[in-house]
């Protein structure tokens, strides 16, 4: 018998178990006879702390901006050109003023 | 001069290694009423499996044979890394503490992958609690190494114990203290210890270490029983060679070498004299308790780390 990798990483589990909050289920059927089960069913989990409290809002954060950002994005290569253009601008005038 | 004294230094440890475990054995027998062994038992111990046979599993793959020659080499790459009575290493140029700490990592890392190669329950039992274990002895230790590193303004072993040995003990005394406690704590996980983990029998459900190698046999136990003992006599020295450096020798005349090497002996068994005592004063306690203690030997290093921060250097 070989060691799984969720077998592994369980006392890791344990002892961060207020981060992950493993859950583990394990459910038996039998025809009204405990000594002759008929089928087993085993549920394991850990609660994704790191994507919910991090990933998750990140993603969101940076879809939202985005969302913002397409308004300007249109695909005319002379828009871009233009946007280049005003942004050489914007800074001369900013390195003029700050002089 | 100081090349020969450096290598004098490692093949001391090789030598004074062994009888550290055999002085903890000597005295948790003394304790018990019973007379114990003779210092020489140690090393007819490791001679005895030097000269065995070995039993290999036919389904080992090469780490289980390569293992214990890697875990043996970097733990003689770590002692090439610390001074014990010399104030030079033989390494201390090129290296520093986290180097120091990777060539441990790099012993275990083998260590647990040899324990699961067999394909035994028993071995990934110990592999993956060694790994939970120490994933939470080395951050730790780091901090701890770093809080002792800002002060001294080195990262090199050398150059710490250097500074130690110079500086005024009890302006620091505070700081200094919380470190020596977050790393003693270390000591007794990373030499499986009492508290910790039991060294003296492979019969108990909740060990780690012996669970680990209980696959080898003959020189390969040896050379991983050794490596064990050069780990745990390295962590010793660390200590007292970072928080008592007093009497470390900087010339190579003969009577301050003597000196100051009889001095590094009295200070490695007066601590393994604690170690030995706290052994026999505590029981072991449950794996799931140990973190608990690690979280201490944490919060201790971080104090130390702020403490340090705050007071400035």
């Amino acid at each position: 018998m070989q060691y799984t990798a969720t077998g592994y990483s369980k006392p890791l589990r344990r002892i961060f178990s207020f981060l992950y909050q493993p859950a583990r289920r394990v459910e038996v059927e039998d025809d009204g006879l405990e000594v002759l089960r008929t089928a087993k069913r085993f549920e394991s989990k850990v609660h994704p702390f790191f994507e919910e409290t991090f990933y998750k809002p990140l993603s969101r954060l940076i879809l939202s901006v985005s969302q913002k950002v397409k308004a300007i994005q249109t695909g005319h290569i002379q828009l871009y050109l233009s946007y280049i253009f005003v942004t050489l601008v914007l800074l001369l005038i900013f390195l003029r003023i700050s002089r | 001069m100081n090349l020969i004294l450096s290598i004098a230094q490692i093949v001391l440890v090789l030598i004074l290694a062994p009888s550290v475990s055999w002085w903890i054995k000597k005295i948790k027998a003394l304790s018990q009423n019973r007379i114990g062994p003779t210092i020489l038992q140690v090393y007819a111990d490791l001679g005895k499996l030097f000269q065995k046979g070995m039993v290999i599993s036919d389904q080992a793959s090469w780490i289980f044979r390569a293992m214990p020659y890697i875990l043996f080499s970097s733990a003689l790459m770590a002692a090439s890394l610390v001074p014990l009575f010399f104030k030079s290493s033989l390494l201390g140029f090129s290296g520093d503490l986290i180097l120091f700490v990777y060539f441990l990592a790099l012993g275990r890392f083998f260590l647990t992958l040899a324990a699961l190669d067999t394909g035994t329950t028993f071995g990934g039992m110990g592999s993956s609690r060694e790994m939970a274990l120490s994933s939470l002895a080395e951050p730790a230790l780091l901090l701890s190494f770093f809080a002792l590193a800002y002060r001294a303004g080195t990262l090199s072993i050398e150059g710490i114990v250097l500074h130690f040995s110079l500086e005024a003990p009890f302006p620091i005394l505070f700081f200094t203290s919380m470190a020596f406690g977050s790393m003693l704590i270390v000591t007794f996980v990373e030499s499986g210890r009492i508290p910790v983990d039991n060294p003296a029998t492979h019969l108990e459900l909740t060990m780690i270490h012996e669970a680990m190698i209980l696959e080898y046999s003959g020189r390969c136990l040896a050379l991983i029983e050794w490596a064990h003992q050069i780990k745990q006599f390295l962590f010793l020295s660390l200590l007292v060679n970072i928080f008592s450096p007093w009497g470390l020798a900087d010339s190579t005349m003969g009577i301050h070498l003597l000196f100051s090497f009889l001095f590094f002996l009295s200070k490695i068994f007066g601590l393994a004299f604690v170690i030995g005592w706290v052994e026999i004063h505590t029981a072991k306690l449950r794996l799931f308790r140990v973190p608990d203690l690690l979280a201490i030997a944490f919060v201790f290093a971080v104090i130390s780390l702020l403490g340090q921060l705050m007071i400035g250097r």
